[in-house]
């Protein structure tokens, strides 16, 4: 058992990121015991202790300048699982936190239950489908292994898809079931190319693998089908078909949380097998697909965003094209020295999340 | 051949017709079936590369099947998650065809 994260352990603050993980998950369950009347009353405490866990981990992650890892059972890999949250996934888990709570916040008007009346489904279904795609963000920030990232994506997926037909319409039924057919291949795309990593190298954490693979066929083909099975996650140009009718039918409340949130997911773990797994591994060359790919996103979203008349398919569409801007990235990464890859990815994070998201929270909820 | 190699292949084609299967067929039921099927080789990949050990040679490497059994609960889950989606839309729409034209769009998502 060699490898760096073996030797390393668990460093002091590892509770924090059970904690993190553990609040929303919950939360989610205690809501689905709760029933309806309860569910949003959960959701507020959750949401601040959530949110204090995020700046708790970040501050820890700052202060020190090393992530906080922590094994799971106290096995460390390749025989356990290590959760770990460095400077990047720290700052997603707390801006995801920030995002969900102000969520939490401007959603209760739309799905607060009348306590006198009789109970609605939605006002239940979106307090435990909230909490259960929070639990499923920080569990995709946190994990550390190809397999634990991947059980995380579905239960991203399986939460995030009955958000879109909350208001049960057939037309959402179809836009939620075009997203679930989208998510589900590529899952078991990405799973696939999880199977070609273990078959290669006996070992699916990501520490371990940046040491032990080398540039040959299987790795390319894993990588290359982990890499399509994440874009039609993320409704990367060609694969946005079921983006647009999914987030405009979607209530304000939960397209907020789809267009910031989940299509982001499945984008950080593509960064995340490109630089964190196999480190050097891509090339000028193949760095150009994807950003070619993206500025197709840019361009046919954008065009697409200003010819919609109603407000929030344009915002559909020009989430698509915000989706372009973020692999623009992988080539600069590429060209610049790979060490600077932190770096960039901290003001990627930023900047995709904060700047352009707010304003467009705001005009969703006016609308909603 | 070895019962590896044949097995890989098994697998290697289910994951072609699943994937041929998904994209080409119209219907959403054909399509969930094909996402099935597409999982299931996915599935026996795995069981191939428990039966050859991974590259430190150790046989019949019991971390696979884990992975397996893993993936056949969310596979079945999500199939389950599916079938409920799809009756549902059917007994709305009266078709369970999904409209793959993206024109389509302008219509959906009144229910705000």
């Amino acid at each position: 058992m060699t490898g760096p994260s073996t030797i390393i352990g668990n460093s002091s603050g590892g509770w924090l990121l059970v904690l993190a993980l553990m609040v929303p998950v919950a939360g989610s369950v205690l809501a689905l015991v709760a029933g309806g009347r309860r569910a949003e009353r959960i959701a507020l405490v959750i949401s601040p202790i959530a949110l204090a866990l995020g700046f708790a981990i970040a501050a820890s992650v700052w202060r020190t300048g090393r992530p906080i890892t922590y094994h799971v059972g106290s096995w460390a890999p390749p025989l356990g699982l290590e959760l770990r949250a460095d400077g990047l996934s720290a700052t997603l888990i707390l801006l995801t936190a920030i995002i969900m709570s102000a969520t939490v916040i401007f959603a209760r008007p739309d799905f607060r239950a009348s306590q006198s009346g009789p109970e609605k489904r939605s006002s239940l279904a979106f307090w435990i489908y909230l909490m259960g795609l929070w639990g499923a963000l920080v569990g995709v920030f946190l994990g550390n292994d190809l397999f634990n990232l991947y059980v995380a994506l579905e239960l991203l997926t399986v939460t995030a898809v009955p958000m879109v037909c909350l208001s049960g319409s057939a037309e959402t039924l179809v836009a939620a079931l075009r997203y679930l057919l989208f998510a589900l291949v590529g899952s078991v795309l990405y799973l696939l190319g999880v199977a070609l990593v273990y078959g290669a190298y006996g070992t699916l954490d990501i520490a371990l693998l940046a040491s032990r693979f080398r540039d040959e066929p299987a790795v390319w083909l894993a990588a290359a089908l982990m890499t399509a099975g994440l874009l039609a996650k993320t409704a990367l140009f060609p694969l946005h078909l079921w983006l647009p009718a999914a987030h405009a039918g979607a209530p304000a409340a939960a397209s907020a949380l789809l267009s910031a949130l989940a299509v982001k997911a499945s984008f950080y773990l593509t960064a995340k097998v490109w630089f964190d797994a196999f480190p050097g591994l891509l090339n000028q060359a193949s760095a150009q697909v994807l950003a070619a790919l993206g500025a197709g996103a840019i361009i046919f979203g954008g065009v697409l965003a200003l010819r919609q008349v109603r407000l929030k398919l344009l915002i559909a569409y020009s989430t698509v094209a915000q989706i372009g801007y973020l692999f623009l990235m992988f080539p600069l990464i590429v060209s610049a020295d790979a060490a600077s890859w932190s770096q960039l990815g901290w003001m990627g994070a930023g900047d995709s999340s904060c700047r352009t998201r707010s304003p467009r929270l705001r005009c969703s909820w006016r609308r909603g | 051949m070895s019962f590896t190699t044949l097995y890989g292949f098994v697998g290697s084609a289910l994951v072609g017709l699943g994937l041929y299967g998904l994209i080409i067929l119209p219907r959403t039921l054909r399509k969930i079936l094909s996402f099935n099927l597409l999982g299931g080789g996915v599935f026996i990949l795995f069981g191939v590369f428990a039966r050859r050990g991974a590259v430190d040679g150790v046989g019949a490497d019991p971390v696979p099947h884990a992975m397996v059994i893993t993936g056949l609960i969310v596979a079945f889950a999500a199939t389950a998650l599916a079938v409920t989606l799809l009756l549902r839309a059917a007994e709305l729409t009266g078709g369970d065809e999904l409209a793959s034209d993206p024109s389509d769009d302008k219509k959906d998502g009144a229910g705000v």
